[in-house]
This record gives C-alpha cells, structure tokens and sequence, in this order.
C-alpha cells in the first residue's frame, strides 16, 4: 500500500491515542437450529461512529477457537468484522496489522459472549452485544503514520449490525463519577482510621501513665 | 595372657560372634590364618604388604639419643630427646625461641607512694601484699592461676590479684616517661598496651559468672535458652521484613502520599470532561486524546507504577489497567474486591482520564489497607495495655473487643482461602 522503502524514523515524544471498540453480537437461531450451529455471531473491530479504520490497520486477524477451521481468519478490508456459526462460547484474540510495518501489531482478547448476562430466555430478535470500548496508544509512532493518524479518518462504512451497538459517549463521566465517589469513601475511611489512631495514641498515654504508677505503688 | 586365652576359647566357642563378622564382611576364610584368629584379633587378617618402591635402598639416617639442655635454666638441667645424627650440630638451643619473658614494671619507694595515694580505693592491700604480687608475677611470667595458686591468703580472688596488678602497673605506665630512643623497646609497648587496655574487674567477674552458669546448664535450660535465641532471631527477622515491606509500600505510594498521614493522601484534581458534542465527535475526541495522552505519557515516564515503563511501540490502553499494583497477591485480590464492591469494576473506560485516576484509585486503597494493619496493630497493643492494667488492678481482663476478634478471624480466612487458591492453581 503505503509502504516505501525510504528508511522509517521513529517521532520521539510524540504519542497519539486512536479509540477503538471490540464487540460481537451473537444471534441465537431459534429451537430449531442445528445444536451445533446454535447461534449466529460476529466479531469485529469498529471506529466508535463507525469510521472507517483502514486508513492505519492494514488487516486484521482474528484466531478462533481451535475447533474452527481454519482457526485463523484474515480479514483485510472494512468493515473489519467476521461471522461465525457455533455453540460455545470462548476468548477470540484479534491481532490488529497497521499499515506501517515498523509497529508490530497489537493483540486484543475478546471474550464471544452468546448467553445474556444476567442469564434469561433468549429471543431470536434480541442478539447478545457484547462490546468493550478500548485505545490503541501508539508512542513514538513512525512519521507516516503520525501523519495518517493525526489526519484522522476520511469517511465511515455502513453495516446491517450497526443498529446494534453501543454509545460510549457518556460512558466516561459515569466510570469518572463512579471512581471519584470511590476514592472519596477511601478519603472518608482513612480521615476515620485516622481519627481512632489519634484517639488510641491518647488512651495509650493514660493507660501507661495508670500503669506506671501503679507500678510504683506496689 | 592367661586373660587372653581366656578371651580366644571363649569366642571360639562362639559360633555366632564369628558368624556375625563374616557376616559383615569383615572375616576371613583364609585357610592360613583361620577364622578363629581373625575373630580373635577382630580385624581383617592380611598378610603386611609394601608396594614396590616405597623405601628406596639408599641407606636409613641415623638417630641419637642424645642430652640437651636450655639456656633459660639456671639449674643446668639437662634432659635427652632423639635427634637425627646429620643434623645433630645445626641448632644450639632449639627451644631458645620458646623463651620468652614478661616485662614487668617494679616500683621504686617514691613511685609506690604516688601510686598508692592515687589508688586510695583499694587500700585494703598492703606493700608487703603487693611486693610479693609483684614478685610472684615477674616469676611466673603473669601466669595468674599460677600466682593464685601459690598465694598464701585464700581470701583474695583470682580477680583481684588481677585487677590489683594491672591498676598498679597502669599507674606505673602512666607517670614513667620514656625517651624517645627507648621507643622501640617491649618495655614501651607493654606499658603502651597497659594505658590502652585498662582492667575491668566487673566486666571479669560477670563473664566468669556466666560461662559458669552455662557449663551448669542441664539438657533442658540449654533447650530452653536454644529456644529463646531462635524465638528471638525470629521476631527480629520478622521485624525486618515488615519494616522492608512498609518501605516498599511507601515508595510504591510515593504519588499517594504518607501511609502515616492518611489525612495528606493526595487526591489527583479531576480534570474536566468535554461533555460528548455529536457533531465533529471524532475530531474534537481526538484532539482530547492527544492532549491527555501526552499527560499520561508523563505519566509513564516517572514510572512510579510497580513495572511499567515507557517505550516505543503500540499498545492497547486496558492493558495499564491491568498491571499488578502490588507484588503480594493477596493485596491485589483485596484491591480487586475493593473495586468490585465500590461499583468501580476491574474494567472501566480505559481513556487517558481514566486510566490515572483508575492508577491513583488503587493505590489509594493499598494505602487503606495498609493504615487498616497498622490501626489494628495498635488496637492490639491498646487491648494487650487494657489487659495488663486490669491484671495490676486484680480485675477481671476485658474481653477482646468484637472487631478485634473478627479481624483476626478474616486473616486466618484469607490465609486458608491462599491455599486453596493455590492447590487450585496447582492442579
């Protein structure tokens, strides 16, 4: 593609983040289906408004259970996604090849979710999505693909799943909010555990003092 | 020899005795010898051997019984050794090096009045006493359990023979003043090792006392006192450990602030989310991330994480989520469970804002547990006071506060859970 063969350097101290969400939906396909191919899913790696990501991931990997074959699917153009059949549930990895050859490419874990959790009765209708909203942070990056990455993505691509997945846009104030709660309970704790240690140190200073004179009445 | 006759009948008529060395081994059934000779003499029977070339054929060298005498004798003794006949010339005296004499320092009538004026304190001694202290050393070349011996009053100890010696000539050293050509001398050095090593007399007593104590340990104190030295080992091992622990902690938390000040804990100012604008999303999200990846990157490079440094490549951003935040498991499991029960997750948005404040989260709560330890450590020591107040009083001791006992409770829990945990991991 992109690849010159001009000698790649490294940009020091230039670091740029790229959000993107790995998910999967699975389908179950109704009592009749085969017990073998009871659900109908996909994986995939997407923008978070569905931009198109070929513009720095050259090709995508995802290694499937060892009971699919081939276990290794390349997908190489977007949407960077693929549809399996099956039963089980297990950890994909998906390996993410940008276009630059210097930076080795990232390996993401998703675990295929095919039963609703909490656990429930399933509908043909209602597909599992399981999505986790991840970003790849690349650290001195070479300098074409700076330059791409500052550039940003050039367009989106559409696919049927899209009504399916999930905004992350208010997902950040939440785990905020939730974490800055967290750390003040922590806060609280401490100035408490403090208090009762200043307390202790007091009642320690009496009970000495009682002791040591009792000592000496005696 | 008649007893030796005895023995041989008695053991040949024993069968067993001789079974019993064949048996080991040690028997021989040479026909020569015999079995009885062998089990008579208890040994392997074989006839003497001398490899070839052990003894050369040039001839033996001659030795003589011959009489010698020392020049340190007055009394011209003379007592007989063996000594080879070639080298019988070579050495006059061969002891003479052996002969050695302690220089001792005497007293004139003037210095004895100075010296005794200063040692007013042990005026119990006499110059008589003295005088023949002094005699008695210089003849058996400070010898003291010899002088001791000879000592005509039983009522002076081997301590104080010492002790009134070595202050008198300690005196002595101190008034005499040496020319500078005598520099060399024993004399000088003898008196510079008197002023620079005076005496202790206590020190003599109490180490006699407690060697003596030692020798007449029975089997069960010398266990007892074994014991106490291990005991004692161990807590200071112990102590150590927690005091290497602590200071590791401390530095782990350098960012989190003081553990012993839970109230300076630095709380990371939240820094504001641009509320999430539809239009341009990915262009103004972008930007953000840049920024506050920079920040992060700072971050990185301070390294104050447990086994996080900055390098260049790519890398996903949950993974800082899930770097180890102490390098006991069992903290991480505590921490673990902690986020869980706070509502955090081990998972949140891993963004730049998050992924610090996550960081600076978990530290905050080693830093919880940490302070949790030491105030029930010191609960403990409050109790145990309590205990011993009442105990002084003649009271009934107060029971152990219901938190307490829980506490220890959860630890012995945790400790089994541990173990499953890892026959789990094992299996």
């Amino acid at each position: 593609m992109k690849a010159s063969s001009s000698p790649k350097a490294r940009t020091k101290g230039a670091t740029v983040a790229v959000p993107v969400i790995q998910g999967s939906i699975a389908f179950w396909l109704g009592p009749e289906a085969d017990e073998w191919h009871s659900h109908r899913w996909t994986a995939y790696i997407r923008g978070p408004k569905n931009e198109d990501l070929s513009y720095f991931i050259r090709y995508v990997e995802f290694h499937l259970h060892e009971s699919f074959h081939p276990s290794k699917r390349v997908v190489t153009r977007p949407p960077f996604e693929l549809t399996e059949t099956g039963w089980g549930e297990f950890d994909l990895i998906i390996r993410l090849f940008f276009i630059d050859n210097l930076e080795s490419p990232i390996e993401l874990v998703h675990p295929l979710r095919l039963f609703p959790n909490p656990p429930k009765d399933q509908s043909v209708e209602e597909p599992v999505v399981n999505e986790y909203y991840e970003e790849l942070v690349f650290q001195d990056p070479p300098e074409e693909l700076l330059a791409i990455l500052r550039m940003g993505p050039q367009r989106t691509v559409e696919t049927e799943l899209q009504k399916y997945f999930l905004d992350f846009t208010r997902q950040e104030a939440q785990d905020l909010e939730k974490i800055k709660h967290a750390k003040d309970m922590i806060r609280t704790k401490l100035l408490a555990i403090n208090e009762r240690s200043k307390e202790i140190d007091e009642e320690r200073k009496q009970l000495e003092e009682e002791i040591s004179r009792i000592g000496k009445a005696v | 020899m008649t007893q030796s006759l005895c023995k041989y009948s008695e053991i040949v008529n024993t069968e067993e005795s001789v079974r019993n060395i064949t048996s080991e081994g040690r028997g021989t059934r040479n026909p020569v010898y015999g079995r009885d000779w062998a089990s008579l003499t208890n040994s392997v029977s074989v006839f003497p051997s001398v490899p070839v070339g052990l003894y050369s054929n040039n001839q033996v060298s001659r030795w003589k019984w011959k009489a010698f005498s020392s020049a340190k004798r007055k009394d011209g003794l003379e007592l007989f050794h063996w000594s080879r006949e070639d080298k019988d010339e070579e050495k006059e005296d061969l002891f003479s090096n052996l002969n050695k004499e302690a220089k001792i320092l005497k007293y004139t009538d003037s210095e004895y009045e100075v010296v005794c004026q200063e040692t007013n304190s042990d005026s119990s001694w006499s110059r008589e006493e003295t005088n023949l202290l002094f005699q008695l050393c210089e003849k058996y070349n400070l010898r003291f359990t010899v002088i001791y011996d000879r000592w005509p009053d039983e009522r002076r100890s081997l301590e104080e023979l010492k002790n009134r010696y070595y202050s008198v000539a300690r005196k002595l050293a101190e008034t005499r003043k040496f020319e500078p050509s005598t520099r060399n001398s024993v004399i000088f050095k003898h008196v510079q090792a008197l002023i620079a090593n005076p005496f202790d007399v206590d020190y003599e007593r109490q180490r006699k006392v407690q060697l003596d104590n030692a020798f007449q340990f029975s089997k069960k104190e010398l266990d007892r006192e074994e014991n106490t030295v291990r005991e004692a080992r161990q807590i200071e091992a112990n102590r150590k450990r927690r005091a290497k622990e602590r200071q590791r902690i401390q530095k782990l938390l350098s960012r989190g602030g003081d553990i012993r000040h839970p109230a300076s804990v630095h709380i990371v100012p939240s820094v504001e989310y641009p509320s999430g604008q539809k239009e341009h999303f990915s262009n103004r999200h972008r930007q953000q991330q840049i920024g506050n990846a920079s920040a992060s990157e700072k971050y990185d490079r301070k390294g104050n994480f447990p086994r996080r440094r900055y390098h260049s490549g790519a890398f996903e951003r949950s993974s800082i989520l899930y770097t180890p935040v102490s390098h006991s498991q069992r903290n991480i499991r505590r921490v673990e469970g902690m986020l869980e029960e706070l509502g955090v997750g081990l998972r949140p948005m891993p963004t730049a804002t998050i992924v610090e404040e996550f960081d600076s989260l978990r530290l905050d709560l080693l830093n919880y547990f940490e302070a949790e330890k030491v105030l029930i450590r010191k609960e403990w020591d409050l109790h145990n006071l309590k205990v011993r107040l009442s105990k002084l009083r003649g009271e009934e001791p107060p029971p152990v506060p219901t938190f307490l006992a829980e506490s220890s409770r959860k630890q012995e829990d945790t400790g089994v859970n541990t173990s499953h945990r890892k026959r789990r991991k094992r299996l």
